[in-house]
């Protein structure tokens, strides 16, 4: 039997008169990578903030390993997110704490562990992401996609169930970008957690999906395997899938130039216009 | 109509907000370290700009009052005069308006660009109450270095003022001395500490407020300390006003 670690109930989710999520219902395999694709500005963002409970929805229901987290009191939601590891679109580091509290810190707020165990723990999250030897440096220091490893290896900390990831490749140049997806691989690997990916990079997103979920025009369009997905014949799918510029992807995700993504596409953009 | 609307809900969301902190402060308490930490970093950051701009004032204040008192041959209320303004009115002003402009600004800029690089979503993300980890370890520190700040600024304002009134005036030191301690009652001084606290709080809430609900990009971060330095110097010239005709009619 398939189990599911998570489960959208016909969400619905708006901004004032803007409809973000329009009766979104889907489920996200147990152990599985899913990906979850779309055109930018389609609610993906929205979509994982709902999920870890940082939005709440208009309606619907939002299942976590069978519990609805939308009807949880604080305190409940913090203990169903400790579920979770997160790796924001810049790496969302602490830019005060050094690289190892930034991995530390989980630990300390949520485990018992003495420090050596600690500094043991941010020693092999840092192994695993490719930067070891790099606890001293602050995050100013570090380049883009090194905040972004960093930013995993403290979503890994804690061992999560289920790890998010939003845009591990926006703002990156093709080969850190395939170095990230390659990364998730092996990170996958090495656990038996969810992964939940949110991606514009279409040849990484069949490199690293078990599944596939289409945004598109707020709503789900498709979803299933990579097969599925690239076999099928919907006409946005193919579209989206061969590049084809016609539907609006922004250009700034797709050729990685811009690295502006915070102050551009960041999940607040749709606050800009004062 | 849209922007009364605008402060209206700004209002409002603020109101909530400063519900949110003030019973944060009583549910959440943070890790004593961090208050200990922002109260140093108040310290370190307020009292030298603090001391600078209250000597300054402090020397003014004896030069007016001379000027005027002498006209009537009243040059040996100077002490009373300095030593009232400073403690009941100036040091508390000033303490609000340092601590606005110091650490005030300090928040707002940390806590706009947490919120603008997403590491407020992160905080809570990890489990990690916001308010309990950035915004009540603050309150806590505005709320005990206020009134000290207070005392500081009155005293360096005061001694300015003696300076000014015994070198530079030639009046009598004893004189002075004892004006200034048959006039200024310590309820004046409490008073004095009560106000600046009240104005640290309302700066703190402020900052916080406007860091918190930031909007995005390095636009969003200036627009915050923009308007927590335009707000509390506002509000604290206001308030002050209302406080001062509370206490002494
Ligand atoms: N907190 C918010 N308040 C208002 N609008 C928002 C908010 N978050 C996102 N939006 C809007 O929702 C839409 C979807 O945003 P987002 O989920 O970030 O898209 P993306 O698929 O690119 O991640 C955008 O138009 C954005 O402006
Ligand atoms: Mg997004």
């Amino acid at each position: 039997m398939v189990e599911y670690a998570v489960d959208f109930k016909n969400v619905h989710k708006a901004f004032g008169k803007q409809v973000v999520l329009n009766d979104v219902s889907c489920r996200i395999e147990k152990g599985k990578t899913t990906v979850i694709v779309g055109p930018s500005g389609t609610g993906k963002s929205v979509f994982l903030k709902l999920l870890v409970g940082l939005l709440k929805p208009d309606s619907g229901s939002i299942l976590v390993d069978g519990r609805d987290i939308t009807q949880l009191k604080k305190s409940e939601l913090f203990e169903v997110r400790k579920k979770f590891g997160m790796l924001f679109q810049d790496g969302a580091l602490f830019d005060s704490l050094d690289v190892a509290e930034n991995i530390a810190f989980p630990l300390r707020r949520h485990t018992r562990l003495k420090n050596k165990e600690i500094m043991k723990i941010v020693e092999d999250k840092l192994d695993q992401v490719g930067l070891p030897g790099i606890q001293h440096k602050l995050p100013s220091e570090l380049s883009g996609g090194m905040r972004k490893r960093v930013g995993l290896a403290r979503a890994l900390a804690l061992d999560p169930e289920i790890i998010l990831f939003d845009e591990p490749n926006s703002g990156l140049d093709p080969v850190m970008s395939d170095a990230i997806d390659k990364l998730i691989i092996r990170t996958k690997e090495h656990t038996k957690s969810t992964f939940i990916v949110i991606s514009h990079d279409i040849p990484g997103t069949f490199q690293i999906a078990d599944h596939i979920i289409m945004l598109y025009k707020s709503q789900v369009i498709a979803a299933g395997t990579c097969e599925e997905i690239q076999n099928s014949t919907h006409p946005v799918l193919v579209q989206f899938f061969s590049r084809n510029s016609d539907i609006p992807i922004d250009q700034n995700y797709v050729t990685g130039k811009l690295d502006l993504r915070p102050y551009v596409t960041g999940e607040l953009a749709g606050e800009d216009a004062d | 109509m849209k922007q009364v609307e605008k402060v209206l809900v700004g209002l409002g969301e603020l109101g909530f907000f400063a519900g949110r902190m003030f019973r944060s402060l009583f549910s959440a308490w943070p890790d004593p370290q961090l208050v200990l930490l922002h109260m140093y970093k108040i310290g370190v950051e307020t009292l030298p700009v603090l001391i600078a701009v209250c000597v300054f004032v402090g020397t003014n204040i004896a030069l007016v009052g001379y000027h005027i008192f002498k006209s009537f041959g009243g040059q040996q209320f100077l002490g009373a005069y300095v030593g009232l303004s400073c403690v009941r009115e100036l040091a508390p002003i000033l303490t609000g308006a340092m601590m606005a402009a110091k650490p005030g600004t300090d928040i707002s800029a940390t806590i706009a660009t947490m919120r603008v690089k997403e590491q407020i979503d992160a905080l809570e993300v990890m489990s990690v109450d916001p308010f309990q980890f950035l915004i009540v370890p603050r309150l806590i520190a505005f709320i005990f270095a206020a009134p000290l700040l207070v005392l500081f600024g009155a005293f360096f304002s005061v001694a300015a003022g003696y300076f000014v009134a015994v070198y530079q005036l030639h009046l009598n030191s004893g004189q002075f001395l004892n004006d200034v301690r048959n006039y200024v009652l310590l309820q004046d001084v409490f008073n004095g500490m009560l106000k600046g606290g009240l104005f640290a709080i309302v700066g703190c809430v402020l900052s916080c407020f406007f860091g918190f609900y930031s909007q995005p990009g390095p636009k969003g971060v200036s627009r915050a300390i923009n308007l927590s330095v335009v707000t509390i110097a506002s509000f604290i010239v206001i308030f002050n006003f209302f406080l001062t005709a509370a206490i002494y009619g």
